[in-house]
């Protein structure tokens, strides 16, 4: 059987291990292979055989007296990542051989050590690990490419169910109704119960239809939230008025337990109305005499990778039904899992879905959502929801006014409030303390520095405060004379404003604002 | 006083039928094209009071009909959309 030839590049300074790596390739007694080497004395010289030849495996050494022989590791390396790399070293240094390999060499071997057939099975094994290697790669590409076709296909499928399916169900819903209202001929009692029975289920089938398709747009995670700052209580309200009547008719009392000062949170109202409105009608099916919304604030304990203090608004929505027996608990916020409970009648049935959407808006939205029961005793789900901070409007806010300055060519000043040695602070002072003193900053600045056309912005991540107003730099020294004075008043922190104005000092609110902060006007 | 002339334009034949018995139903004269080209070609033949269009259709949709019809600066004719879907992503 003819030998298979294998193509070795040895990059090696020193003629005598030239010699020595030779000998040991020639002597070897591989039944398989024969080797082919060419010798490259530096780097450079390498880099140039690499880019002419196709070689499988490359061997270099570590040991010559470079300053960093693992960096000419790496331009070979890089140059060729395919390639096999072997590495020499040697006894003393053979710490380097141990670096190159967990920068992607397959083997190092130290020099005194090498007899020949130590040498050839590093060279065949290090060619086989990197086909090994490179047949994973190209089978994880194909998965990967695999999965992103069948996401594409499955977005498809759900349009086309959408728009397949709605079509006929809408011919059907308008005969049922030309039925129903008889356009098509007067009907008898029973002819107009089995209509009405054909109409109500057609609703439960284009509930469910509905259902599916929300929650695969919210599974597939390309749904974009269109989040504003909403308050949670008057949400409540208006979800209550929408309920009056049937709570009224089933005899249910609707009851808001709401404190005054419940922070208002930042989300897509539509899709939280949407979980409201599903919690709502489970209530409804399943309670006695009442139906209790309470919305509470949930200090945050734990700190958020920013830092930022961050608190909860927690919602629960409260039946005093017979509860959710423990061991259907788990069930509740799976796909088409119906539970036994006793019900307040015939025709009162979900669709199955109601809370799993519930559960995919609240996770897009970073909150979590559960359920607490004892049997007898009714049953809640609660919901929490990321408190609003005002940072979470800095960038789109900050943005647009910048837009509109350059479309109006108007200057804009972007002043910086920041508190001195904030760092230090932080040590002795809690984030609840620095939090305060940047609400009462806010405050004071509302009542009595701003006017109109000033907008505030709290952008706390980097923890100072900006006031963006519609003035070039006279009009800024004004603003932060006042600023000044009225900071002094407010507590013992010492504080800094400093400015910066575009268009002068920057085009993008980015910019502008960086050297806004790092402006050099001091306040003692 | 004569009946009120309606044009209804819509793809789905039995949507169609549905929506006529009902407005035939309420005493209204009703007329019936596929689509959009067709819709104009009948516009011109005899001019009504309403047309009620489907926003997606073949050959020339509501959209571009009811461009067609405005373009026409002597028509008083009230147009209606109306869009099966519900969804503005299907």
């Amino acid at each position: 059987m003819e030998k298979k030839i294998i193509e070795v590049l040895l990059v090696e300074k020193n003629a005598k291990d030239v010699a020595l790596v030779k000998e040991l390739l020639l002597l070897q007694r591989d039944v398989d292979n024969s080797f082919h080497l060419q010798v490259a004395k530096d780097v450079e010289f390498g880099k140039n055989l690499l880019k002419q030849i196709v070689f499988d495996v490359m061997l270099m050494d570590l040991s010559s007296p470079d300053e960093n022989p693992l960096k000419d590791f790496e331009i070979l390396h890089q140059l060729s990542p395919n390639t096999p790399i072997v590495t020499l070293t040697s006894k003393e240094k053979s710490e380097l051989g141990a670096q190159a390999m967990r920068a992607g060499a397959q083997d190092y071997l130290v020099k005194d050590n090498i007899e020949s057939g130590l040498l050839t099975r590093s060279l065949i094994h290090a060619i086989e690990r990197g086909q090994l290697i490179q047949r994973l790669e190209q089978s994880l590409r194909t998965e990967i490419e695999e999965r992103k076709k069948m996401d594409l296909l499955k977005d498809e499928f759900v349009s086309t169910v959408s728009h397949e399916l709605r079509t006929p169900l809408a011919i059907v819903k308008s005969a049922i109704e030309n039925l129903r209202d008889g356009i098509a001929g007067d009907l008898t009692e029973k002819q107009g119960r089995t209509v009405q029975i054909a109409a109500r289920n057609l609703d439960r089938l284009t509930t469910i239809i509905n259902d599916l398709l929300d929650l695969s747009r919210l599974e597939s995670g390309k749904m974009v939230l269109n989040r504003h700052r909403v308050s949670m209580a008057s949400m409540v309200q208006e979800l209550f008025q929408g309920y009056q009547a049937q709570a009224r008719a089933k005899n249910v009392r609707l009851v808001a337990d709401i404190p005054a000062d419940v922070p208002e949170v930042y989300v897509d109202p539509d899709l939280i109305v949407q979980v409201l409105n599903n919690l709502m009608n489970n209530c409804l099916r399943y309670t006695k005499s009442k139906i209790v919304v309470k919305i509470a604030r949930k200090n945050g304990s734990s700190k958020s990778e920013s830092e930022t203090f961050k608190s909860m608004v927690v919602v629960s929505i409260t039946d005093d039904g017979e509860g959710i027996a423990p061991e259907d608990m788990g069930k509740l916020f799976g796909k088409f899992q119906q539970i036994n409970r006793p019900t307040g009648g015939a025709g009162y049935k979900g669709t199955g879905l109601g809370l799993a959407i519930c559960r995919e808006i609240i996770s897009q939205h970073e909150g979590t959502i559960w359920a607490e029961s004892e049997l007898g005793k009714g049953a809640s789900f609660l919901f929490t929801l990321e408190e609003y901070q005002p940072e979470y409007d800095f960038w789109p806010k900050i943005t647009a006014t910048f837009e509109d300055a350059r479309l109006n060519k108007e200057a804009l000043a972007v002043l910086a409030i920041s508190i001195e040695n904030l760092r230090d602070l932080k040590k002795t002072k809690s984030d609840e303390e620095i939090h305060e003193v940047f609400n009462k900053i806010q405050s004071v600045l509302k009542s009595q520095v701003l006017r109109r056309g000033d907008k505030l912005f709290h952008y706390s991540q980097k923890e100072f405060i900006a006031v963006v107003a519609q003035t070039g730099k006279a009009g800024a020294l004004l603003i932060k004379d006042r600023i000044s004075k009225v900071l002094s008043d407010i507590s013992s922190f010492r504080f800094r404003v400093s400015f910066a104005i575009f268009p002068e000092d920057g085009s993008t609110p980015e910019i502008v604002l960086k050297k806004a902060i790092e402006g050099p006007e001091n306040l003692g | 006083m004569g009946k009120k002339k309606i044009l209804l334009v819509e793809d789905e034949f039995f949507l169609a039928e549905n929506i006529r018995n009902r407005l035939e139903f309420s005493g209204y004269d009703l007329s019936y094209a596929e689509n959009g080209e067709e819709a104009l070609k009948m516009l011109e033949r005899q001019p009504c009071d309403l047309v009620i269009l489907d926003v997606m259709m073949p050959i020339m949709d509501g959209i571009e009909t009811a461009k067609n019809i405005r373009a026409n600066k002597n028509s008083k004719i009230c147009l209606f959309f109306f869009n099966s879907q519900s969804s503005p992503s299907g």
